[in-house]
């Protein structure tokens, strides 16, 4: 189970840095959206060992810390916010470049640093 | 005065304010007086901070351990004074200097401010995630303020590196938490004392990842010049200002206070992590035409600073890094505000600001330089101490190459006397702290006396 886990981990957290570093502005957000919920699963995933049910008390068997169940969800919920401001701030920068392309806004950054230089020039 | 004062005010402030039109000179002034309130509060904590038993509060009566224990020890007081006063100072600067052209920005500087409080009070690493998030996203929201294309660029930089940042510090957070069994900082410490000496490597790596990217020294620097660039020139001196003392603080309480056995281990890392970011920041500064770009540089030349203070070993060392994180917040404020500006009074704010960078005397700069270098010579870090004077030395001529060329002579522009007043009062305490040290270095010293576990 664990060994799952961090595999799973693992894979998320990869493939959400592989997405940050392409060159359109919804990837990058979506990948770190998937690196914010690779860390939420490590989180929960610290918990699977001593895992019985959820919250099986009962019967005197393992229970899930719930320390770790609460870490989660601040975590979830703090994601959940950052992610959506990202998601304006893309569409925000869409509207003002009319592209979602980074090389795009590249060149549109050049662009005034080279009019500044031309500005001071003369 | 109880400790919850100066959380709670700027909190319920900021939620009040958010539902508020902040373009309006009123509700500007109600949030200058919200964060001036806090400035008070804190104060009023200081000699509770400074008796035998720091304040302390844990949430909800419970014990500790299942309640979040908040504590107000000297290195939290003197960090949340600066960085408050620091907040508050640009935010008045934003508002006598033309007035708020963004409905929210008033709310997210609050929030910020309340933010940055939280993260210097509380004792417990994951609350500390709580507020770092908290100071974070206010930050994310201020970083497009302007809404020019160039500020949009510079949020959305921002945004993705410090939220790679932030998932780094959570997973170190939880890391210490299934190692040690606690999220306490003072358990922490207790467990550290009797656990195996390298149990607390990764989550301290991680950490170190995490802060360096806050605080902005090589090799995590690469987002800061691009960002301080293209924000606007206020937000650009609240990210530099007053967000990286998140960074430097952080370094301290996890590194000295939380587990000094994992800060000993990584000492000749820290050594070539300053001495890189020193060279690099210093060498890059000199070559930038943009002032903005000069003044970045030159801020992860001091964050290479600290981190070279903090590689030394003693007190000596570490009570410089306090000064130098201080001095270093209160100089990029007045740096950034006043580069904004043309005419005469900007100039002479600039140079002050400037010279305490440097660190030449009579400043707050120079003294926190001067203890870094008696700290160094001391350990016998002489080559150190060679690439200390070698710094300030770039970065004396490349502030002041910034200084010939900048567009001082700007019609129209130049400082009024509110905007000037505020640029005036922190150079003015650069100065004050430089020919009357005492305060400085006691806070410094005091800060570090409270601290841990360390010989």
């Amino acid at each position: 189970m664990i060994l799952i886990a961090s595999l799973v981990v693992g894979l998320l957290f990869a493939v959400g840095v592989r997405m940050v570093l392409e060159r359109e502005l919804v990837r990058v957000a979506c990948g770190t959206v998937l690196i914010t919920n690779s860390s939420v699963l490590l989180i929960l995933a610290g918990s699977f060992p001593e895992r019985g049910e959820a919250l099986n008390v009962h019967d005197g068997g393992p229970v899930t810390d719930p320390v770790l169940q609460s870490l989660a969800l601040t975590a979830i919920v703090i994601g959940f916010a950052v992610s959506a401001l990202l998601l304006t701030l893309v569409h925000r920068t869409q509207r003002a470049h009319g592209s979602l392309r980074t090389d795009r806004l590249v060149e549109a950054e050049l662009k005034r640093v080279h009019a500044v230089e031309k500005e001071e020039g003369h | 005065m109880p400790l919850w004062g100066p959380l709670l005010l700027p909190w319920v402030l900021g939620a009040v304010l958010a539902f508020l039109d902040g373009r309006r000179a009123w509700v500007a002034w109600l949030a200058i007086a919200g964060l001036a309130g806090t400035l008070v509060c804190t104060v009023l904590l200081l000699p509770q901070a400074w008796s035998a038993q720091a304040p302390q509060f844990v949430t909800g009566d419970w014990p500790v351990g299942v309640g979040i224990r908040l504590r107000a020890d000297q290195l939290s007081i003197v960090f949340a004074l600066v960085s408050t006063s620091v907040v508050l100072g640009t935010l008045v600067y934003e508002h006598v200097a033309g007035g708020i052209t963004s409905r929210s920005f008033p709310a997210l500087v609050v929030f910020m401010g309340a933010g940055l409080t939280g993260v210097f009070f509380t004792s417990d690493a994951f609350n500390f995630y709580v507020f770092f998030e908290l100071a974070m996203t206010a930050a994310f929201g201020l970083a497009s303020y302007g809404e020019k294309p160039r500020n949009l660029r510079a949020a959305f930089t921002f945004v993705v590196v410090n939220l790679m940042g932030s998932s780094l510090f959570l997973t170190a957070v939880v890391m210490l938490y299934l190692t040690t069994g606690t999220l306490d900082m003072l358990s922490i410490i207790a467990w550290g004392q009797a656990g195996p000496p390298f149990a607390l490597l990764v989550p301290g790596t991680l950490l170190l990842c995490a802060f360096g990217v806050k605080l902005g020294f090589f090799p995590f620097h690469f987002w800061a010049p691009a960002v301080y660039r293209d924000a606007g020139p206020t937000v650009a001196a609240l990210l530099a200002g007053a967000l990286a003392n998140i960074g430097s603080y952080g370094l301290l309480r996890f590194g000295v206070d939380v587990m000094p056995q994992v800060l000993a281990q990584a000492r000749p890392l820290l050594e070539v992590l300053g001495a890189a970011s020193i060279l690099y920041g210093s060498i890059l500064a000199l070559s930038r035409r943009d002032t903005r770009e000069v003044l970045a540089y030159a801020s992860i030349s001091q964050a290479g600073l600290i981190i070279t203070a903090l590689s030394l070993e003693g007190r000596e060392g570490l009570c410089a890094a306090v000064a130098l994180a201080l001095a270093g917040s209160v100089d990029k404020t007045a740096l950034f505000l006043a580069q904004d500006r043309g005419g005469e009074r900007a100039r002479r704010a600039y140079s002050v600001a400037a010279f305490s960078t440097a660190g030449v005397p009579p400043t707050a700069g120079f003294w926190s330089k001067a203890w870094l270098l008696r700290a160094a010579l001391e350990q016998g870090h002489t080559p150190l101490a060679g690439l200390v004077v070698l710094a300030s030395t770039l970065s004396l001529l490349a502030l002041f190459r910034a200084y010939q060329r900048e567009r001082w002579l700007r019609e129209g522009a130049a400082l009024h006397r509110g905007t000037g007043a505020v640029v005036y009062a922190l150079s003015l305490a650069l100065i004050v702290a430089g020919f009357w040290p005492e305060p400085l270095l006691r806070a410094g010293r005091d800060a570090i006396q409270g601290l841990g576990t360390l010989p």
